[in-house]
């Protein structure tokens, strides 16, 4: 039985009396690959955002390794302990516009980790590596192109050797020929099992890199399991409806 | 008509007063920036208390005339707070200017700061840092570069109302022109004079700002 990394009970968040999770039940184990699909604005990015405080819950408890908050009072420490002990890829990109390249993945490591600034350096070198941007070290963001710096965004994700890596529709604002460079990283990662929560669009990345899937819809888990059983075997309506969009 | 000679003349008076008017507008523009980055900061990580304070601040010096608030500072407030009796006019007139620059520039810093993409600071608290830090270190820095034709406005402004100091008897260039008409009875010459003389700092200093500009935007 491999340890809990994160788990979530019972989160509910509105905005302006609109529910958008209504009550979600989470455990995700270590190195596992969580995908979650579901119509747009259904709260798949919300469901993240809770996860890392970047929204409080109206209700609900958020556990992270040893780590447990409970919304909605959340102690600002709890928060930035909380938040260091994750780290989120965003849709759009978000990468730190005064910053190169390797100065966006040593910053978390020198503020946050306290590394010296040398070793903070050579790590983001190796994690430029991976993400196989050697050779853009000294770039800014505004130089690069969009999958270039989503790859930078992953890099900065995954070098403060986060429990849990959100990844917020990494792929959707990139031009359809660099989705396969971003994707390809995601892949990586997912090999070397890293514990990882996705919402995607691309169904057919979501199948390959998956663990599990999870369909979001209404605020709610409507049905939840392993790549083959819900994109192969869907048992409720409203996924077999949403999945029929991808397949024309 | 125009006396050209005379004239002439003013101009090396004037110069040798040109350092109490750049002493009083450089030490406001220090003493405003600091202050106008406490208010913004103070907005921007809506920080409670002070941030009514800086409301409260802002509204007084932005919604009351200078002159009026120099004579507030100079004359009026050394009357129940014994300890400003003991500074020098000067002094109080620094405080005044910039006390009235720091509401404008706590503006000018607020707007900067309300450009910078909100995702900025998310991406900031996503990997774990404080919201202090990725205000020092990451929004503060983008701001600047938004910031700086506004400030260098708000400084120019500066330099141009350090001329009300001759109101209270400070002698700088605009004392200077005021006191060389009257004894000479020669107006035109005299404000003609002061005005060129603003006109060359006011010039000197975009030119500042064009070179701080390029340097800002060559960066990234």
């Amino acid at each position: 039985m491999k340890e809990i990394m994160l788990k979530l009970k019972g989160i509910k968040k509105s905005f302006e009396g609109k529910t958008v999770l209504d009550g979600i039940d989470l455990e995700v184990k270590r190195g596992e690959v969580v995908a979650i699909i579901g119509p747009s604005g259904t709260g798949k990015s919300t469901l993240l955002r809770c996860i890392n405080l970047l929204e409080i819950p109206d209700e609900g408890t958020v556990t992270i390794g040893e780590l447990e908050v409970t919304a909605p009072k959340i102690k600002r420490k709890e928060q930035y302990d909380l938040r260091g002990q994750t780290s989120m890829v965003f849709q759009q990109y978000n990468l730190f516009a005064n910053k190169t390249a390797l100065e966006n993945i040593t910053e978390p490591l020198t503020r946050v980790k306290h590394l010296k600034k040398e070793e903070a350096r050579r790590q983001g070198r190796e994690i430029l590596k991976v993400v196989g941007l050697t050779e853009k070290e000294k770039e800014y963001p505004s130089r690069m192109s969009g999958g270039q710096q989503q790859r930078v965004g992953i890099g900065r994700a995954l070098a403060t050797h986060p429990k849990v890596m959100l990844l917020d529709e990494p792929t959707s604002s990139l031009d359809p020929e660099l989705v396969g460079e971003v994707l390809d990283v995601v892949r990586t990662l997912a090999s070397k099992h890293i514990t990882m929560l996705i919402t995607t669009h691309e169904m057919d990345f979501a199948r390959s890199v998956a663990d599990r899937v999870l369909f979001l819809a209404d605020g709610r888990i409507q049905e939840e399991g392993t790549p083959k059983q819900i994109f192969d075997f869907p048992k409720t309506e409203r996924l077999k409806i949403f999945l029929s969009h991808y397949h024309s | 008509m125009f006396d050209t000679s005379f004239f002439v003349g003013l101009f090396p008076i004037m110069f040798r007063y040109v350092d109490v008017t750049l002493g009083i507008s450089l030490a406001s523009l220090v003493l405003a920036l600091a202050i106008a980055f406490i208010i913004a900061a103070a907005y921007y990580l809506e920080i409670p208390v002070l941030k009514s304070i800086c409301h409260g601040w802002v509204s007084l010096f932005r919604g009351t005339p200078l002159l009026a608030q120099l004579f507030w500072i100079c004359y009026g407030l050394p009357q129940i707070i014994i300890p400003m009796q003991k500074l020098s006019i000067m002094t109080l007139i620094i405080l005044g200017v910039a006390f009235n620059a720091s509401s404008y520039m706590s503006e000018t810093l607020r707007g900067a700061l309300s450009s910078v993409n909100k995702g900025q600071m998310e991406a900031c608290l996503a990997c774990g840092m404080t919201r202090w830090q990725g205000f020092c270190r990451i929004v503060l820095p983008q701001a600047m570069r938004v910031a700086v034709p506004g400030l260098s406005n708000n400084f120019v402004d500066i330099i141009k109302q350090s001329s009300l100091a001759f109101t209270l008897g400070v002698t700088e260039i605009m004392a200077v022109a005021k006191m060389e008409g009257a004894t000479n009875l020669k107006f035109l010459e005299s404000f003609t004079a002061v005005m060129i003389v603003y006109w060359l700092i006011v010039t000197f200093f975009n030119y500042v700002q064009k070179l701080l500009e390029k340097v800002l935007s060559r960066m990234y």
